[in-house]
């Protein structure tokens, strides 16, 4: 009785498994663009992969994943070459010494392609005890802390203690927990900064900055240097984002306005992106 | 033909032979799955990671199956860090009191942090005044005497709620808010707020849950969305809270909520704290109480925000909405 039950299950379990071989071999893999940007907390992946994939869907096997975690995301980046990473370029100058991929678009805002990071206190703040404030930032510990060492001010703005720094999920939150006191400073990108002024001029005018970081380029699209035929029709969809109303959605939640080509991705590395003036030249749906 | 036969009977074989170990090790993980549970002791309600010279922290939840104690509770754990944590979950307890008296006879907690009204509820009874941090407690104002009592309210700044709907929705410039005593300061707050803000609100109060049949064709009146805060009268039952919706759909006005409670009821945004910052805010309490450098403020508004949109309703009621502020949008209603 033992060895005839022994053997319907070892005959079930052959089908499954053969079943499972044929449904993964005739099955189609996806091309995949995988997400993940350590500069802003805010918990939205679900809407993110969602709006993207609605996108996607109409024009081919694509599909959106975002990545919960950095060494996850780095561990794709090494070993997926055939897939497509939206990540920040912080994250991805800090990789490039260790992968080949390279830079294939970058986010616009405001027609620009880069943005400041800005450290604001309260007007009444003195500048003498900076490194012990409570830092309220949208972007990880990791990313934060690495932002307000490369700051230009006088001060050291380093806090003592990583544990000083509050992490929020956007910049407006950051800025108004200066506001209300929950936070004695804000990390904040300069585009959140100057929002403030239009959205809540009290506010804007209770703070001043005391740092400013260097130059950096937005949320980077990046891919194999010599991308495949469909990696390229990818880039190109991604690309035109911007031109239907299923890409504006999707787009507007990353904070963005469009995509536009970085032409020469090695003077990415030395002298920062050069932008094509024609942002959609070249690639075609 | 005859290639790919032979291709089959040989992935069939191998597939046979992988079912056999695959087999074996299921009923494996199955026996040993019993075992484990035949020897695991039931969940005890108190967890401790003790360690020796460092601080100590008792956190008390009041119910770690509920998510909005849980999320709280998670990112405290993750963020807090050398220091001995213990953990009471007050869970199906109904003995909290002595459960926590029982934990803080065997040590000594530098901090308690509770979470939820039973939990500081408890708390107060036994150790007034020991420093304690408390979020996620609605009744958080009876316990503002004790001198050591830190804490995170559970909505967000007004200030905070109406620039929000600005940045959303810049073509609502009239809001109406009903209210009762109980809230007279938040919307005296408010309309302080508003006037920055270059926004008009008008603000109804209610003395009981009857009244507000009587004023809500007011409210829809003159008025191009209804804020509806947390108000234990003008929100006395589900019935009420209907009422307000039913009335909105019929006005063709947005609702604005201060609880994801009301997605469901229709409202077109809704901005309630981002409660893993709520745990990341009690951790820089508990640091500063641990170091004894008492906080400066009492009790703290949340500091991250979580914001849903219903775009059926904008679509519905034909807002005009800023897509930039889509950035800050945690949950889409489609």
């Amino acid at each position: 009785m033992h060895s005839k039950l022994k053997r319907i299950i070892q005959k079930v379990s052959a089908t499954v498994l053969l079943l499972i071989t044929f449904a993964c071999a005739s099955a189609e893999t996806p091309l995949t663009i995988y997400f993940y940007n350590p500069e802003i907390n805010i918990n939205r992946n679900s809407i993110l992969k969602h709006k993207f994939d609605q996108f996607l869907a109409s024009f081919g096997n694509y599909q959106f994943q975002p990545v919960n975690d950095q060494a996850t995301f780095e561990q794709l980046v090494k070993n997926e070459p055939d897939a497509l990473f939206m990540m920040s370029s912080w994250l991805f100058h800090s990789l490039k010494d260790e992968i080949t991929l390279q830079a294939q678009l970058v986010g616009m805002k405001n027609g620009s392609a880069y943005y400041k990071k800005l450290l604001v206190v309260d007007k009444n703040t003195s500048t003498s005890n900076i490194t012990d404030l409570t830092i309220a930032s949208a972007g990880s510990k990791k990313y934060s802390l690495a932002v307000l060492k490369g700051m230009q001010s006088g001060h050291n703005l380093t806090p003592a203690n990583a544990d000083q720094l509050l992490i929020v999920p956007k910049d407006v939150d950051a800025l108004l927990a200066v506001g209300f006191g929950m936070a004695q400073a804000a990390l904040c990108t300069e585009d959140s900064f100057e929002q403030l002024n239009t959205l809540y001029k009290n506010q804007y005018d209770q703070l001043k900055v005391i740092g400013r970081s260097q130059v950096f380029p937005r949320l980077t699209v990046v891919a194999s240097n010599k991308p495949s035929d469909i990696q390229d029709q990818l880039l190109t969809l991604i690309d035109q984002m911007s031109d239907t109303p299923t890409g504006k959605i999707p787009l507007s939640i990353l904070g963005l306005d469009s995509w536009t080509h970085i032409e020469n991705a090695e003077s990415f590395y030395k002298t920062g992106f050069q932008l094509s003036q024609e942002s959609r030249g070249g690639r075609k749906p | 033909m005859k290639l790919m036969q032979h291709m089959y009977t040989r992935h069939k074989e191998k597939l046979s032979r992988w079912a056999k170990i695959g087999s074996k090790a299921i009923l494996a993980s199955f026996i040993g799955l019993i075992l484990i549970s035949c020897v695991t002791p039931p969940e005890k309600p108190v967890q401790t990671f003790i360690a020796s010279d460092v601080p100590s922290v008792l956190v008390v939840t009041s119910n770690q199956s509920v998510e909005r104690y849980r999320l709280a509770e998670d990112a405290f754990m993750k963020t807090m860090h050398d220091t001995n944590i213990q953990t009471i979950n007050l869970q199906n307890n109904h003995a909290p009191v002595e459960t926590i008296q029982d934990a803080m006879n065997s040590n000594h907690y530098d901090v308690i942090y509770g979470i939820g009204a039973k939990a500081l509820g408890s708390i107060d009874h036994i150790a007034p005044e020991q420093p304690t941090v408390f979020s996620s407690v609605l009744n958080w104002r009876q316990f503002q005497q004790q001198p050591n009592y830190y804490g995170v309210s559970s909505d967000i700044a007004p200030a905070s709620q109406l620039a929000m709907f600005k940045h959303f929705f810049p073509d609502v410039k009239r809001l109406t808010v009903l209210f009762s005593k109980t809230n007279r300061a938040l919307v005296k707050q408010a309309l302080k707020a508003c006037r920055e803000l270059g926004l008009t609100l008008n603000a109804i109060e209610i003395d009981t849950p009857r009244d507000l049949s009587i004023y809500l064709d007011d409210a829809f009146n003159n008025t191009d969305a209804l804020w509806l805060i947390s108000d234990p009268v003008v929100l006395d039952s589900t019935k009420n809270a209907r009422l307000i919706f039913n009335r909105a759909e019929q006005a063709k006005r947005p609702v604005f909520a201060t609880n994801e409670f009301f997605s469901e009821y229709g409202s077109t945004l809704t901005i309630s704290a981002d409660l893993p910052t709520v745990g990341r805010q009690a951790v820089i309490y508990v640091n500063k109480l641990i170091k004894q450098q008492p906080p400066a403020m009492k009790v703290q508004f949340p500091a991250g925000s979580k914001i849903s949109l219903n775009l059926k309703k904008v679509e519905s009621y034909q807002l005009h909405l800023n897509y930039d502020a889509l950035d800050s949008v945690n949950d889409l209603i489609e």
